[in-house]
């Protein structure tokens, strides 16, 4: 077992091979080697920690994908993303983001690859001022500038 | 919660990896939502990753850059991927850049189109010459001179060819497409090295020269950036006999597979032969070889272009109609030794065909084949429509090959004056009134979703009122957006300057390219809103055709 300790000071005791599926940890493990020491997690909270051990749980026992693998490398293009994960990543907004800062943290390729997948299936076919209503984002370009950027990306856009 | 946990705060890196996700539209549309967004979507990671992704998905391959991937910057990476999709842009009336091409000899007998191609990146033609030579014609100086171009040497006439020898065919094919032509090049989205088969035959009674040679490309380490190219003929990959022919035309070559028309008056053949090169090297015109064949037809068979998994596209021009068929002829053709005169197959059923009445099918200009979503694809214009045909790759029976019509429009009779790449096409067209130019575009479906509103289009543009004046041969090439043109004659070169031309080299040009969307933009709005007439700049507004979206 190994033990997690979150910002809010959260113990948590994990499998190994549950928690193997990050990269950070696993790369860890390996270093230090066995340890009661518990691992701080100091960019991760209690509430997020659960909900990344639910996705290493559910893909327990399924192989690691190989370390230096990019998976945009890989030619996977589609926005697919498998029911399981749709239904786990049916949160709301600040989990979502939380979930894409924990597994980048913690190195986990698969689950930060599905987190920017389900963000840009939001995006898809939307105006910027829907997205920027959606995500709740200011407008921080000037007008001028603006109206500059959408000239420089209609200049070889097909009509 | 942490502060952070909003997409506007996540680090550029990370939106960078949710940007690269989109397709291109939206990725464009997301740089306009706020600063970092902006930021994330001009990493040079996102368009590589871009690309990656999306070659043989939504980008039909080969797709080209001006350097290897791993070399080029944020902006080439950005320009190439935009200019697949440009809109066109021809300045009317047309600035024509025409040169003089300089040979020892002139030539007196006129050329068929596969005696020229163009170089993907549109900086060279290759010409063969009725010498039985292959002659490079280097454009790169072309848009600041107007002087002489030199058709330099680059592969000689077959060492057993009669130095009297005059008015040899010479026919040209390039391979840049498959795997084994292109090596590296695949992986680098840069061509590096192609394949070129040359045939070359003096007159039905003298055999006819079969080649296939390596031709590397390379930037010279003095001047990398100025994205001027050399070339230089590599391996000699094979060398053989065939037997003599009357007349060649059509002339494809895919990975070890060469596949040539042969037609003679007597004993009277009309056939297509295909080849693995690989066997035939060092073959004399009488030695065994092992050869599929198209047999003996009715018909002068006139365009052929080998496509991947062992199929093969074959036009037929028959008085009254004209017949497009693709074989799988690995499992459908009939295998003969013999050499075409004296093999005495019978004619094969077509596995899959499509007959045009009466409209002739612009075999010349049909796009080259991509492989997109494991299916294959060509685009194929007739003179009253454009038509997808898409065949899938593992269907050796042909039963789920589609052929659909895209654009019902009226293109060029004139095959040899138009030029189709996989999403834009321009030719050049007689009408009683004179001489039009016309530009197309359209894209497949599957491609990704275009710009709301996105249709396919042809559009016509009055450029000549001499009905008489000659139309050469036209080429376009969508990797560097360059429309070429040369004479029957290989006497002199014209290049036109199109849309995002100049942004072969991204940084010091784009302005140039703002400009001509403002006078577009006006040009546009002129005709949509039925004025006709004068627009900015006293271009001639063309007549437009458009096409209702389907």
């Amino acid at each position: 077992m190994v033990l997690l300790l979150t910002s809010d000071n959260e113990m948590f005791s994990v499998a190994e091979d549950v928690i193997k599926r990050s990269a950070y940890i696993k790369n860890m493990l390996e270093d230090v080697g066995e340890s009661d020491l518990p691992i701080p997690l100091p960019n991760v909270e209690s509430n997020v920690l659960v909900k990344i051990l639910e996705y290493c749980e559910h893909y327990r026992g399924e192989p690691l994908p190989a370390s230096d693998v990019d998976p945009a490398e890989i030619g996977d293009r589609s926005l697919d993303i498998a029911d399981w994960d749709q239904k786990y990543m049916a949160v709301d907004q600040e989990m979502l983001f939380e979930i894409i800062l924990a597994a980048n943290y913690l190195d986990i390729k698969s689950l930060l690859d599905v987190g920017c997948k389900t963000v840009a299936k939001m995006m898809k076919g939307k105006s910027s001022e829907e997205i920027r209503t959606l995500f709740n984002i200011a407008n921080d370009f000037t007008p001028e500038e603006e109206a500059q950027i959408r000239k420089e990306n209609a200049w070889a856009e097909c009509r | 919660m942490s502060p952070t946990a909003a997409l506007a705060a996540l680090p550029v890196e990370l939106l960078s990896l949710i940007v690269q996700e989109l397709e291109l539209e939206d990725l464009l549309n997301s740089r306009v939502v706020c600063k970092s967004m902006y930021v994330a979507s001009q990493s040079r990671q996102v368009w590589s990753s871009f690309i990656r992704k999306n070659l043989g998905t939504t980008i039909p391959p080969p797709f080209f850059l001006p350097k290897p991937i791993q070399e080029c910057s944020q902006a080439e990476l950005e320009s190439s991927i935009r200019r697949l999709d440009a809109d066109w842009d021809l300045k009317i009336p047309l600035q024509m850049n025409k040169i003089p091409i300089v040979k020892e000899e002139p030539t007196t007998d006129r050329l068929l189109g596969t005696s020229f191609c163009v170089i993907p990146g549109g900086q060279f033609v290759l010409a063969g010459l009725c010498d039985g030579s292959v002659r490079t014609v280097d454009l790169s100086g072309s848009l600041v001179s107007t002087s002489n171009v030199p058709a330099s040497l680059l592969i000689p006439p077959p060492a057993t060819l009669p130095v009297t020898a005059r008015a040899v065919q010479v026919r040209l094919a390039m391979d840049y497409i498959s795997e084994e032509a292109l090596g590296e090049s695949r992986e680098s989205c840069y061509l590096s090295q192609f394949n070129l088969a040359t045939i070359v035959c003096e007159d039905e009674s003298s055999s006819s020269h079969v080649d296939v040679w390596r031709i590397h490309l390379s930037r010279p380490e003095t001047d990398g950036t100025s994205g001027v190219h050399v070339i230089k003929v590599g391996e000699h990959l094979c060398s053989y006999m065939e037997s003599p022919t009357d007349y060649l035309r059509g002339l494809s070559l895919y990975g070890n597979i060469i596949a040539y028309s042969m037609e003679l008056e007597s004993p009277p053949t009309n056939c297509i032969v295909i080849v693995d090169w690989h066997d035939a090297d060092a073959k004399k015109e009488d030695d065994e070889l092992l050869r599929w064949y198209i047999p003996d037809s009715p018909i002068k068979l006139q365009t052929i272009h080998l496509l991947p998994g062992d199929h093969i596209f074959v036009e037929n021009n028959m008085p009254l109609e004209t017949v497009a068929a693709v074989y799988n002829w690995r499992l459908r053709c009939p295998t003969s030794t013999l050499p075409p005169s004296r093999q005495n197959l019978n004619r094969i059923p077509h596995p899959w065909s499509q007959s045009l009445s009466s409209s002739d099918i612009s075999g010349f200009a049909i796009s080259h084949p991509v492989i997109m979503n494991d299916t294959i694809r060509l685009v194929v214009p007739t003179i009253e429509a454009l038509y997808f045909l898409t065949i899938p790759m593992d269907d050796h029976d042909l039963e789920a090959v589609q052929f659909e019509e895209v654009l019902a429009t009226t293109f060029s009779a004139n095959q040899s004056a138009q030029s189709f790449g996989n999403r834009r096409a321009v030719g050049i067209d007689h009408t009683s009134d004179g001489i039009d130019i016309f530009t197309a575009q359209y894209r497949f479906k599957e491609d990704g979703i275009p710009k709301k509103g996105y249709r396919p289009t042809c559009q016509r543009h009055p450029y000549s009122s001499d009905p008489r004046e000659s139309i050469p041969y036209l080429f376009f090439d969508q990797f560097s957006n360059r429309i070429i043109q040369i004479d029957e004659y290989a006497s002199y070169v014209v290049t036109l300057p199109s849309h995002a031309f100049h942004s072969i080299n991204p940084k010091g040009t784009t302005e140039t390219d703002r400009t001509n969307l403002r006078s577009e933009v006006t040009a546009e709005t002129a005709s949509e809103s039925g004025e006709s007439g004068h627009v900015e700049g006293g271009a001639i507004a063309g007549y437009e055709q458009e096409v209702a979206d389907r």
